[in-house]
């Protein structure tokens, strides 16, 4: 196969356009390679909701972030 | 061409954050702009959102239970892994090599299931852990920089 040619002889790989506008594949990318594939994923520039994260909690919890997991977790302990 | 790195996140990375807790919300943060730009790849256990969830809901706190599990989920470039039957065999091997909880173990193999670069924690009963390097998002972040993934 030309993929596993062009991987085994570390060349470029081109795609062309055409190609790529017909998988709606614009603007960032990620490309994924595994160990017998590619993946091309869509990559979201989004963050504006990580700072949402940011003090959901914060007023709630008298302990840390550590204690609260080991708390939870002294549950599963045999 | 190389390809992106995985890292597994623990749930302490997110409740430091949801907490706003000081030195620990910078670099996590951080660590998750990296992955939502595409830097980088997150993974998390599905065991996270209920450890997240069930903390919340804990103290009577349902809704900002659902929203910080949602806002987990919505993360850009990050995989939650469900713990299948197939994970069983490798949760108990390691929970017993590594002298881990069933919980840590669970959480831990979802990142090495998919074979993370790493996994992020700021829990010390991960330092001797040898399966996987497991580290502070600050420590990790300072490894990015020496290899150019982050300025």
């Amino acid at each position: 196969m030309i993929l596993e040619r062009i991987l085994k002889e570390g060349l470029d790989l081109n795609l062309p356009k055409e190609l790529l506008e017909k998988a709606h594949i614009m603007g960032r990318i990620n490309i994924v390679v595994e160990e017998d594939e590619i993946t091309i994923r869509k990559a979201s520039g989004k963050i504006g909701r990580l700072e949402e994260m940011a003090g959901l909690g914060k007023g709630i919890f008298k302990k840390d972030s550590v204690s609260l997991q080991r708390e939870l977790r002294g549950e599963w302990k045999l | 061409m190389e390809a992106v790195k995985r890292v597994g996140l623990d749930t302490n990375i997110f409740m430091g954050i949801f907490l706003e807790e000081k030195d620990k919300l910078e670099p996590s943060l951080q660590m998750l702009k990296l992955i939502s730009n595409g830097d980088l790849e997150g993974v998390v256990s599905s065991i996270s959102l209920i450890e997240v969830a069930t903390l919340f809901y804990q103290k009577d706190e349902s809704q900002k239970g659902r929203k910080a599990v949602d806002l987990i989920r919505a993360l850009s470039n990050t995989t939650i892994v469900d713990v299948t039957a197939d994970m069983a065999i490798n949760i108990a091997s390691t929970k017993v090599s590594e002298r881990l909880s069933i919980a840590d173990a669970a959480v831990m193999t979802s990142a090495i299931e998919l074979r993370s670069d790493v996994f992020l924690t700021y829990d010390n009963d991960f330092a001797k852990v040898k399966k996987i390097r497991c580290m502070k998002p600050e420590d990790y972040l300072k490894i990015l920089k020496e290899e150019g993934v982050q300025e």
